[in-house]
């Protein structure tokens, strides 16, 4: 009688480890297969390819040509926009061109107030200036109670026409820059920030730069062989 | 209650809390591990809730503290199964996690403004178990 009780224990115990622990692999397969940083294309094609009024790094006549729809609000576009956009340009020099747009997000208040003032600021010549700023600072940005005392510290500090940076901020052309950004990626239904495309084809991308620059090697030696 | 009518429910609360364990496991893991480098356009998006303030209780991520809540309810649901104990303290973490996840629902309803559709299985998961144990509970 004692050893059946014994053996049971064990055999009933056994059983309910096993069940935990295929729970557990079960949940663990699932999270790796979702969660590979892996680079891959999507089928989306970008749908405005004329980038002569959009901001712009590197060469005009590059073969890569790198789209980033970006939101002054959104952390991970601060992340690649400070650990990736030198990088590129230092490492393909005039292979690439990298092209900003705007993608303000509706659950990012104030990122379009952010967007304006990138514009305006490049009404004067320094919109990559304001934009590493904002990006450098973005913590600020995000905890301030005064976006826009943040922003005209941030013009001062730049040393422009603060008037005609007021002016700017609130001028059709800056906010239909913006806003035609905005339409294209609703219309693309863009699934967030930050977005790429690569020569025209949206781009999916891990946060490894090494592995990023790697890719673009290769996509650069299949451009040259055609 | 009859010995009977309390085992079927134990039967079905371990079941519940087997799936609750999965849940939060999945979350615990995405707390850890996360590679999610995106702002969501939609909202009611899994980061917003997860990368939250409200996201952990003394430093400790409040995904883990699920997976052992969850943890707990199974195994003693296990052990009443086997040995007819525990009944009492089943309750009482199934009252407790319930009200817990109710205030959870409501910061993210209306302080964080988002949704994790993960947490609202989750609790889903505390719901029923709660309505099991109380609702069905007759002397």
């Amino acid at each position: 009688m004692k050893k059946s009780k014994f053996s049971s224990f064990f055999y009933e115990w056994f059983i309910f480890i096993l069940i935990v622990l295929a729970g557990v692999l079960i949940v663990y397969q699932i999270f790796y297969s979702k969660n590979k940083g892996n680079i891959y294309y999507s089928n989306l094609a970008l749908i405005n390819q004329d980038y002569s009024k959009d901001w712009f790094l590197g060469n005009r006549n590059a073969k890569l040509v790198l789209v980033y729809y970006s939101d002054f609000k959104c952390p991970a576009c601060a992340y690649y926009h400070t650990k990736f956009l030198n990088n590129l340009l230092k490492d393909f020099k005039d292979q690439i061109l990298i092209v900003f747009r705007h993608f303000p997000l509706p659950g990012h208040s104030g990122s379009r107030e952010l967007a304006y003032a990138a514009e305006a600021a490049g009404k004067q010549g320094k919109f990559w200036e304001m934009a590493d700023s904002i990006f450098n600072n973005q913590q600020k940005f995000l905890l301030s109670k005064d976006l826009n005392k943040e922003i005209m510290n941030l013009a001062l500090f730049l040393n422009i026409d603060i008037e005609k940076f007021k002016s700017d901020l609130n001028s059709e052309e800056v906010k239909n820059k913006v806003e035609k950004d905005y339409l294209d990626a609703l219309k693309m239904n863009l699934p967030g920030t930050p977005s790429f495309f690569l020569n025209g084809r949206q781009i999916f991308i891990s946060a490894s730069y090494d592995e990023f620059k790697i890719f673009l090697e290769n996509e650069i030696k299949k451009i040259n062989s055609n | 209650m009859e010995k009977s009518k309390k085992n079927v429910i134990i039967y079905v609360i371990f079941v519940l809390s087997f799936f609750g364990f999965l849940d939060a496991l999945y979350l615990s893991l995405g707390y850890f591990y996360n590679k999610d480098l995106v702002c969501s356009f939609k909202i009611g998006n899994c980061n917003d809730v997860l990368k939250s303030n409200y996201s952990k209780i003394l430093g400790i991520p409040l995904a883990f503290l699920g997976t052992v809540f969850y943890f707990c309810i199974l195994f003693l649901s296990f052990y009443f199964i086997r040995y007819q104990k525990f009944f009492n303290l089943i309750k009482f973490l199934i009252f407790f996690g319930f009200m817990f996840s109710s205030y959870l629902v409501y910061l993210q309803a209306f302080i964080i403004k988002s949704y994790c559709l993960f947490c609202l299985f989750s609790a889903f998961i505390c719901l029923t178990m709660f309505v099991l144990m109380f609702l069905f509970y007759r002397n």
